[in-house]
C-alpha cells in the first residue's frame, strides 16, 4: 500500500499515457488532452509546495536556533506577508510591483554578476597550461574571449583571410564545439532514457523516497 | 617578485576589473563589430523573410538577473518587428522574467504605437510546465485559461481571435529568450514544426549551436555581443553596443591575467627545479 | 513609495550583495534572505493570478468536474511535510506525475535526438562534416567506454574526444566570461547611470 501501489501506479499511468499519445490524435477533447488538463490542475493545486518547503527548512533552523536563525525568521515573515498581500491585491498592483522591482531583479542580478569577479581571479590562479589538454582549453577560451569583443575584429578583421578572428571562432564553435555538445547530449539522453525505462518497468524506486 | 605575484590578493584583481569596466562606460571608444553569419544573421534573415503581419511569440524563459544580456535582444527584435509590421504574443515559461520584462515591452510597444489586444498581447505566466504548453498547443484559449496577464478575457482581445492553437499555421515564429531550464527543449520536443529562434545568454551558446545545422533552431542571438550585432542589423544602437567597449577591455584584462598566472607558475616551477 | 526611494533600496541592496566580495557579513545575509522569501512569495502570487484562479473560474466552474479527482490526489502531495507515519501518502500524486512524465518522455523525447543523429550523418560532403562526425563518434565512445575496454583503438579515440571536449570547455569558459561580465556591466551601469547620473543609458 505504501510502496507497491505507487510503483504499480507509476507504470500503469505511464503505459496509459504513452498509448493514448500513440493511438489518439492530439486533440484537447481527446484523451491526451484530458491527461494534460489533469496534470495541469495537479500543478495548480500544488502551487504552495515551494512555500511549504521553505517553512519546513527554515522552521527547523529556527527551532534548533542554528546559525543565522534570525534571518530565517525574517525570511518567513517577509515571505508570508508578501504572499498574502499579493494574493489579496494581485500581481499587477502598483505597490506590489514596487517591492518586486526594488528587491528581486537587482539582488538576483548582482548575485549572478559576482561570478565575474571569481572568474577574473580564477583566470589568474587556476588557468595553467600544465598539460596538452589544459593548454588546448586555455587557447580556445582566450580565442573566444578576444574574438567575442570588438578588439578581436581590430586585431584580425573579419573581412580578411579565414574570416579573421571571428571566422576561426565560428569554426571552433560550429564544428568541434557543436560536435562535442551533440555527443554529450546523445550520451545523457541515452542515460536518461534508460532511467525512465527502469522506472517504467518498476526497477527504479528511488524517486519514491525511503521507507 | 614572482612569489609576491603568486600571493596576489584577489581583491586587487576585483578592483582592476571594476576600473576597466567603468572607464569605457563613462567614456566609450566606439569600436565597430562584425555580424556572426552563422547565428545572428540567420535569425535576422528569418524574421526579415516573414511576410508583414506575421505573428511572433516571445517566450521569456529567463529571470531578471539576465537583464543586461536579454533586454537589448528583446528591444532589437522588437525594433525589427516594428519595421516589418509583425504582431507579437508574449508568454513566459518563467514567472520572474515575465514580471520584469512585461512593463519594458509595454513601454517599447507604446513607442511603436502598437495597440494592446490588436498588435500585441501578453498572456502572462502559465504554470504546469510542458503539460500546459501541450494543452495550449491543442486549444490555446482553454490551455492558457482564457485570460491574459491582466486577467482580461481573450474574447475581448481581437488578436486572440486568430490564435486558437499553437502550431505552425497560427504562430509563424517562436523567439525564446532563455537562460536555463525549462527552455527551448519544450518547443523542440513538443512543437517541432513551429520555427524557433533563440536569444541566448552567453553561457548557453556552446550547448545551443548544435540545433542550428539540423534546422531545429532557425537562428540565435549569442549573448550581449549578439545583441549588439542585432542592434547593428536593425540600425538602432542601444545598450549592448554601448557596452561592447567595456567588454573589450575586461576580456583583455582576463587574457592578461591568464598569461601572467602562467608566467608566475612556470617561473616559480623553473626556479624550484634550479634550487634542487 | 517614490521611484527615488526604490532606486536607493536597489543601490543599498546591490552594494550589500557586492560586500560579500570583501567578506561574509550580516548586511549581505539580510538581503540574500529577503530575496529568497520574496521570490518564493512572488512565484505563488503569479501562479495564483495567471493560472490557478482562472483555471478554477474557466475550468471547474464551467463543468470540468472530473478535474476534482486529480486535484484531490494532488493535495496528498502536501503530506510530504506531515509527520513521518503519514508521509507515504505523498507518493500517490508523485507516482501519477512520474508516470505521466515518463509516458510523454518515452513518446516524444527520442524524436529531437533522432533529428540530431540524422543531422550528423546527413550531408557528409566536405572536410568539416567528416571532422564533425569523427568528434561526435569519439565523444559517444568516450562515454560508453568509461570503464572496461582499454584497447589501443578505444584509447586513441578517447584521447581525441578528450581534446575536443577541452576545446568545448574552453569555448564555454570564454562565453561564460562574456555573459557574467555583461551582468556585472548591468549593475555598474545602474550605479553609474540610474543612481549617480554619470552616464546616459541606451
Amino acid at each position: 500500500m505504501k510502496r507497491q501501489v505507487p510503483i504499480i501506479l507509476t507504470t500503469v499511468t505511464a503505459v496509459i499515457v504513452f498509448f493514448s499519445i500513440i493511438l489518439f490524435k492530439p486533440d484537447a477533447a481527446g484523451w491526451p488532452g484530458k491527461f494534460d488538463r489533469m496534470r495541469q490542475f495537479m500543478a495548480a493545486v500544488m502551487m504552495f509546495m515551494g512555500m511549504a518547503n521553505m517553512t519546513r527548512v527554515h522552521g527547523s533552523v529556527i527551532r534548533k536556533k542554528d546559525r543565522n536563525w534570525m534571518f530565517s525568521v525574517w525570511l518567513l515573515v517577509i515571505m508570508y506577508v508578501y504572499a498574502i498581500f499579493g494574493l489579496i491585491v494581485g500581481n499587477t498592483n502598483t505597490t506590489y510591483r514596487w517591492f518586486y522591482n526594488a528587491f528581486i531583479p537587482p539582488i538576483n542580478a548582482t548575485m549572478y554578476a559576482m561570478v565575474a569577479f571569481y572568474l577574473t581571479s580564477a583566470s589568474f590562479k587556476a588557468f595553467r597550461a600544465r598539460t596538452v589538454d589544459a593548454a588546448l582549453m586555455m587557447a580556445c577560451a582566450v580565442w573566444v574571449m578576444i574574438s567575442n569583443v570588438p578588439v578581436g575584429d581590430m586585431l584580425w578583421s573579419s573581412e580578411s583571410w579565414l574570416g579573421g578572428m571571428a571566422g576561426v571562432r565560428d569554426w571552433i564553435v560550429s564544428v568541434p564545439n557543436s560536435a562535442v555538445s551533440r555527443g554529450i547530449a546523445v550520451g545523457s539522453f541515452l542515460g536518461g532514457f534508460a532511467t525512465q525505462l527502469r522506472i517504467f518497468l518498476g526497477l527504479e524506486r528511488r524517486h519514491l523516497g525511503q521507507g | 617578485m614572482l612569489e609576491k605575484l603568486s600571493d596576489l590578493d584577489s581583491r586587487w584583481m576585483y578592483l582592476a576589473l571594476v576600473i576597466v569596466l567603468v572607464i569605457p562606460i563613462i567614456k566609450p571608444i566606439g569600436m565597430s563589430i562584425s555580424v556572426n553569419k552563422d547565428l545572428t544573421q540567420r535569425m535576422y534573415d528569418f524574421i526579415e523573410g516573414l511576410p508583414s503581419g506575421s505573428l511572433i511569440m516571445f517566450d521569456l524563459a529567463s529571470s531578471a538577473s539576465s537583464d543586461t544580456e536579454i533586454t537589448p535582444m528583446i528591444y532589437a527584435v522588437m525594433e525589427h518587428m516594428a519595421k516589418k509590421g509583425h504582431k507579437l504574443l508574449v508568454a513566459g515559461q518563467w514567472s520572474s522574467g515575465l514580471t520584469f520584462w512585461s512593463p519594458l515591452i509595454d513601454e517599447r510597444a507604446k513607442e511603436y504605437g502598437w495597440v494592446y489586444g490588436v498588435d500585441y498581447v501578453n498572456i502572462g505566466f502559465k504554470a504546469g510546465g510542458t503539460a500546459t504548453w501541450r494543452a495550449i498547443g491543442q486549444d490555446f484559449w482553454k490551455g492558457a485559461m482564457e485570460v491574459d496577464i491582466n486577467g482580461t478575457p481573450f474574447r475581448e482581445l481581437p488578436l486572440m481571435s486568430k490564435v486558437r492553437k499553437l502550431d505552425a499555421e497560427t504562430i509563424d515564429l517562436i523567439v525564446i529568450y532563455e537562460s536555463g531550464s525549462p527552455g527551448m527543449e519544450t518547443w523542440i520536443t513538443y512543437f517541432p514544426t513551429v520555427p524557433l529562434c533563440k536569444g541566448s545568454v552567453a553561457a548557453e551558446i556552446s550547448s545551443s549551436v548544435r540545433y542550428i545545422p539540423t534546422g531545429q533552431l532557425k537562428g540565435l542571438i549569442p549573448g550581449m555581443r549578439g545583441a549588439a550585432e542585432y542592434e547593428k542589423l536593425v540600425d538602432r544602437p542601444g545598450i549592448a553596443t554601448q557596452l561592447m567597449d567595456a567588454q573589450s577591455l575586461s576580456h583583455i584584462l582576463v587574457v592578461l591575467l591568464i598569461a601572467l598566472g602562467n608566467v608566475v607558475y612556470f617561473g616559480s616551477k623553473k626556479r624550484s627545479a634550479h634550487g634542487r | 513609495m517614490t521611484p527615488e526611494v526604490q532606486t536607493w533600496i536597489e543601490v543599498i541592496a546591490t552594494l550589500a550583495i557586492f560586500s560579500f566580495l570583501i567578506k561574509e557579513n550580516p548586511f549581505y545575509r539580510f538581503f540574500e534572505y529577503t530575496v529568497i522569501g520574496l521570490s518564493a512569495a512572488h512565484s505563488v502570487v503569479m501562479t495564483w493570478d495567471n493560472y490557478t484562479k482562472p483555471f478554477w473560474v474557466n475550468g471547474i466552474m464551467k463543468g470540468e468536474y472530473y478535474l476534482l479527482v486529480p486535484g484531490a490526489i494532488a493535495l496528498l502531495y502536501y503530506f510530504r511535510y506531515a509527520p513521518p507515519r503519514h508521509q507515504w501518502l505523498y507518493r500517490y500524486p508523485l507516482a501519477l506525475i512520474m508516470g505521466y512524465n515518463i509516458g510523454y518522455s518515452l513518446a516524444y523525447e527520442p524524436r529531437p535526438f533522432m533529428v540530431q543523429l540524422r543531422g550528423t550523418f546527413e550531408g557528409l560532403k566536405d572536410l568539416n562534416s567528416f571532422v564533425y562526425l569523427l568528434i561526435f563518434f569519439g565523444v559517444v565512445v568516450y562515454f560508453i567506454f568509461t570503464f572496461g575496454n582499454k584497447s589501443p583503438g578505444v584509447n586513441r579515440t578517447r584521447r581525441l574526444a578528450r581534446y575536443a571536449m577541452m576545446m568545448y570547455f574552453g569555448v564555454a569558459f570564454g562565453n561564460t566570461v562574456q555573459g557574467r561580465f555583461s551582468l556585472l556591466l548591468g549593475r555598474l551601469l545602474f550605479l553609474l547611470g540610474d543612481w549617480l547620473g554619470l552616464v546616459k543609458l541606451g
